[in-house]
């Protein structure tokens, strides 16, 4: 029978005594509270993740084939001119293609590694990815048009380097950052003035056209940040010719086609050099990768947490041992078995409750480290995490000796002298 | 639980042995500590038990306070047969109606006398915080201590400590005051200062005291005396 | 006497056999993750053949070009190793790399093959062992005969088990002999290669003159010195060099680069190349790693630390009685305080112990399992000296402080044990 009314009224006195040996207990303290912090940053990377993953990605990568296009190091000088025809052979060439049903040339690709970023030289929060895609981008990759337009014919307007006005499409997070709640479209984002920005820069505007719901570039795992994509025509030779193709394939076109599709492409552009890979593949490298980093990680903080465990143990029964006659002191008041676990439990809890406020202290100054952006609600539900899951390690520990306590006799407690 | 019940119907005898017996065993050995003990201790009186080292009054001391069962025999406490009830039934009444006193005090080093004293109070069901701080001074102004309570027990002489455990075992109002050589490790002027304590209690608050001694002097000044000699009762 | 202590401690680690475990636990754990990540670190740092004369190989990759309007972080261009790097004093052979990415269909298989573009002195400053055949020739490389050395898996795809020499491997448009077949190397090395080919095939005039441009270039160059005592010379001299750096052909005003050893590369790579970092090529990355893994190692090593000294200080308490009474009969603190070290110094070698097989259980999975190709990791003899130092670090970071403890104890409250003490 538990009587928790009864067993409650210990806590006040659990924390007294806690307090009271803070000098021997300092140590145990400075254990909890590291183990705290590993258990955070277990929760964090965890929670973060696992919540990004469900996020919608914005875009589909299913039977989109990812072909990497650049003029040969090695090849002789030849005109703009020249490459950007090769370049909308090659386009042409893959559109005749049976199994194929669009391709646009894009300068980053979705689970790539690079990234192209602007800040408009206005601070961090407004730094956005950029990619430059051709007009067959939005239908290749599937995107969500929520608000204006995607572009067309007409933005040809605005080709070249020399155009200090060019049109972007951004995601609804960048128009978050740029625009709050207004509407954004026809509106231009400039840069700021300042040091390090060439004149060229400075006078050029970003014409934002339309806006898409979300585009998550690096993968699942990654969160929705700012994302502009910018227009270019590849036959105008002032303007950006991007080095990736993607092409969506028609549904269940085999992987071997690969070879062939090279072999077009190769006879199509001596000089060039492609390497073909598939976006569901490079998903998996990128998850790889963010594994190759996870994984060691999380083992490492999993044997942390199991060596702070069984040394907990071993510092409870050790505690227990030594006190005995307390605790059958008490047993001789009154105090049930029940009471008893309750004590033995509720002193490590105690301790851990001091470990827990100090712990958080700590944990509020993570968020002024901008090494990695995570939502405040995910920074919440970690911490919550962390804490129960302190308790619940602490009370795991504990949960041994406490039946040890439990057991021995009032009368045996004070034969120990 | 029937202990109100019970108090009415016999209040003479706070506690009543018969027949009481304790063995020790282990794998190879079998040890008598008692053997057919019958001891009836009235309300309100003053019982000394004496006996040697090792003649098993500590044995019968931890039997008495419900913190070791008898192998054999009977025991009521107002009457109720308390070697028939369930661990934590005993623990209970340990808690309402017994309070321990320990020759070698056995306080809580790392704890104030207030908190201390509180101990048995943390047991009891409905009390809250400052109820058993009200209780807890009471107490501790009883046994003369009141400018001590914020002391913790090794700033405070050996006589004092004893007084906070006499205080601690008072706190609850017990009916039954159990002292294991009180004043064994004192010296004779603080060991009166603690009989007289234990005096006051018993003749002004009619608390029924039964203490184990070495010593005859102190024996003396109880209202009877029993006496144990290899686990049997000889007086 | 020590022999006596030896008995002792092993007498009191069976009979707490609790928390000898707890502590064997962490500290084997704790040993065994730092060599796992020390071995892998170590083989990068210090890697086998072919890099035999790491200790004085010099290696320049990616420099910073600035100009007005942008900052590129990038390979330069033939020309920039050749016409500045190659005449700097103290070079005994210097050798200029590419390397490219072919895919290859042998067999009806995808194979990503990639090509190390080198000349022939390359083979001369990096120690290659040879299965068949031999590298080719700076001869070989400058009459741009059509030749190539093939890896050992390279051959593995192409012919099975059957000899390569002399066959003839199609890379894009040209095909090329195949004169030599070298062993495999760990991909993880920057060394590493499908297939090698010389440089001077690929070369466009452009490559010869050009130093740097944005997003074109792609060469890298290993300079091998005499003694490796003139390498910080050949570093002073690269700096000078710097300043007289002619840009013909782009709108790059100045650079910024370093002539770095392989572990210097390899922090630059760890660092990241971040086109705002004014001080690019200037740092002595080596340095900076070695220090933030020291710092990485000291905290990942707190924990566990703190943890053993909670555990230690439990058992001394726990023996507080014992330690008294011995007290009591006369022995002093030190005699004590040296038992009890000489107890945690027989833990900490046997938890260590343990690490190190635990190190090389994971290191053998590592290696058998691919994660870093062709790579075999071990505890070697320079890891497990600093296995020793870390042991040696943890026992006295988890010792002294319980050992103070025990020394303060007094001996009638360690008797009388008290309620609590």
């Amino acid at each position: 029978m538990l009587n928790f009314s009864k067993n409650f009224s210990q806590i006040p006195q659990l924390f007294k005594l806690v307090w009271n040996r803070k000098r021997s207990n300092a140590l145990m303290v400075t254990e909890l509270v590291a183990a705290f912090m590993v258990l955070f940053f277990v929760c964090l990377a965890v929670l973060h993740f696992a919540l990004t993953y469900r996020l919608p990605l914005g875009y589909e990568y299913e039977n989109v084939w990812n072909i990497q296009a650049y003029r040969k190091q090695s090849a002789e000088v030849e005109s703009t001119a020249i490459t950007r025809q090769s370049a909308q052979r090659l386009v042409s060439v893959l559109r005749g293609l049976p199994s194929v049903e669009l391709a646009s040339f894009v300068s980053t690709t979705p689970f790539s590694f690079s990234h192209r970023m602007t800040s408009f030289n206005r601070g961090e929060k407004y730094k956005t990815e950029i990619s430059i895609v051709t007009n067959e981008f939005d239908k290749t990759m599937n995107l969500t048009l929520t608000q204006g337009r995607w572009f067309n014919a007409s933005d040809d307007a605005y080709n070249g380097t020399t155009s200090t006005v060019k049109v972007v499409v951004i995601n609804e997070c960048a128009a978050a950052t740029f625009f709050g709640k207004e509407n954004p479209i026809g509106r231009d984002i400039t840069y700021i003035p300042g040091e390090g920005i060439g004149k060229d820069l400075e006078r050029t505007r970003y014409r934002v056209v339309g806006v898409i719901s979300s585009f998550r570039k690096g993968s699942e795992f990654d969160q929705s940040g700012n994302f502009m994509f910018e227009r270019t025509n590849i036959l105008d030779t002032t303007s950006f010719l991007p080095s990736q193709i993607l092409v969506k394939m028609k549904p269940g076109t085999a992987a071997s086609y690969e070879e062939e599709m090279l072999k077009k492409l190769e006879q199509t552009a001596p000089n060039w050099s492609f390497q073909i890979t598939t976006l569901a593949a490079d998903r998996e490298k990128k998850h790889k990768n963010l594994y190759f980093a996870l994984i060691p990680g999380l083992t490492i903080a999993a044997f942390l947490l199991i060596t702070v465990g069984l040394g907990l143990v071993g510092v409870v029964w050790q505690s227990v041992t030594r006190r005995m006659r307390e605790l059958g002191v008490r047993r001789a008041f009154g105090a049930t078995r029940q009471d008893i676990y309750f004590f033995v439990i509720g002193e490590l809890v105690a301790l851990t409750t001091f470990a827990v406020v100090f712990g958080l202290f700590l944990v509020a100054q993570v968020p002024l480290i901008p090494f990695y952006e995570v939502p405040t609600a995910t920074y919440a539900l970690s911490i919550c995490a962390a804490v129960i899951g302190m308790y619940i390690l602490t009370t795991l520990c504990a949960l041994y000796p406490s039946r040890l306590a439990g057991t021995v006799q009032p009368s045996d407690a004070l034969r120990y002298e | 639980m029937t202990l109100q019940h019970a108090q009415t119907l016999t209040k003479a005898a706070v506690l009543e042995l018969a027949g009481i017996e304790k063995i020790y065993r282990t794998d190879s050995l079998e040890t008598v500590a008692l053997a057919n003990i019958n001891i009836s201790i009235q309300q309100g009186e003053f019982v000394s038990i004496m006996g040697p080292s090792g003649s098993g009054k500590s044995t019968l001391l931890n039997v008495l306070g419900l913190l070791d069962a008898p192998s054999k025999g009977v025991m009521r406490l107002h009457g109720m047969d308390v070697t028939k009830l369930k661990e934590n039934a005993i623990a209970q009444v340990r808690n309402q109606e017994i309070g321990f006193i320990f020759q070698s005090f056995h306080l809580v080093n790392d704890l104030r006398v207030l908190d201390n004293v509180e101990i048995p109070l943390l047991y009891r069901k409905g009390l809250s915080g400052s109820e058993r701080k009200q209780l807890a001074l009471e107490a501790v102004q009883q046994v003369g201590l009141s400018s001590r309570t914020k002391h913790f027990p090794s700033q405070l002489s050996g006589g004092q400590q004893q007084r906070v455990a006499i205080a601690r075992a008072i706190v609850g109002k017990p009916k039954l005051l159990l002292a294991d050589e009180p004043t064994g490790n004192l010296d004779s002027a603080m060991g009166d200062e603690i009989m007289n304590i234990l005096h006051t209690l018993n003749r002004e608050h009619g608390t029924t005291i039964a203490m184990v001694t070495h010593d005859e002097r102190l024996a003396a000044q109880t209202d009877r005396t029993i006496r144990i000699f290899d686990g049997q009762q000889v007086a | 006497m020590l022999r006596n202590y030896l008995l002792l401690a092993w007498k009191v680690l069976l009979r707490r056999k609790f928390f000898t475990f707890i502590s064997l636990v962490g500290i084997s754990l704790t040993l065994a993750t730092m060599l796992v990540v020390t071995a892998i670190i170590d083989y990068h740092a210090n890697p086998p053949r072919p890099y035999t004369k790491q200790a004085r190989m010099l290696f320049v990759k990616s420099v910073m070009g600035k100009s007005k309007d942008f900052t590129t972080i990038n390979e330069p261009h033939y020309g920039f190793h050749d016409k500045y790097v190659r005449p700097l004093p103290g070079v005994e052979k210097f050798s200029i790399q590419t390397e490219s990415t072919f895919i290859t269909y042998p067999n009806g298989q995808k194979t990503t093959l990639t090509a190390k573009i080198v000349d022939g002195v390359f083979w001369e400053i990096f120690d290659f062992e040879f299965l068949e055949g031999a590298p080719f020739t700076e001869d070989d490389n400058q009459q741009r005969r059509m030749v190539a050395v093939v890896s050992e898996k390279t051959r593995q795809r192409y012919f099975g088990d059957a000899s390569a020499l002399g066959k003839s491997i199609t890379l894009g448009s040209k095909t090329y002999r195949i004169v030599g077949v070298a062993r495999d190397v760990a991909s993880s090395l920057s060394v590493s290669g499908d297939v090698w080919y010389p440089v001077s095939i690929d070369l466009t005039p452009k490559d010869r003159t050009g130093v740097l441009d944005e997003g074109a270039g792609g060469f890298t160059s290993v300079i091998l010195a005499n003694n490796a005592s003139d390498l910080p010379s050949i570093q002073a001299a690269f700096q000078a060099m710097l300043p007289t750096v002619k840009f013909a052909s782009s709108n790059i005003e100045y650079m910024q680069a370093a002539a770095e050893t392989n572990f210097g590369v390899q922090a630059q790579m760890f660092f990241g190349f971040d086109s705002e970092d004014k001080d690019y090529g200037k740092r002595d990355n080596a340095t900076r790693l070695i220090a933030l893994l020291m710092a990485l190692t000291l905290g990942f090593m707190a924990l566990p630390a703190i943890n053993l000294v909670n555990v230690n200080v439990s058992r001394i308490l726990e023996r507080a009685s014992e330690i008294g009474v011995r007290k009591a009969f006369g022995a002093s603190s030190t005699a004590l305080v040296g038992q009890f070290i000489v107890e945690n110094l027989v833990l900490t070698i046997i938890g260590g112990a343990i690490g190190v097989l635990l190190a090389e259980a994971v290191l053998l999975w590592i290696t058998s399992a691919g994660i870093f190709p062709n790579a075999v990791f071990h505890v070697n003899a320079r890891v497990a000296v600093y296995a020793l130092g870390m042991s040696a670090v943890f026992g006295l970071l988890s010792g002294v402080l319980p050992a103070w403890k025990m020394a303060r104890l007094p001996i009638v409250q360690s008797l009388k044990g008290g309620i609590n003490a």
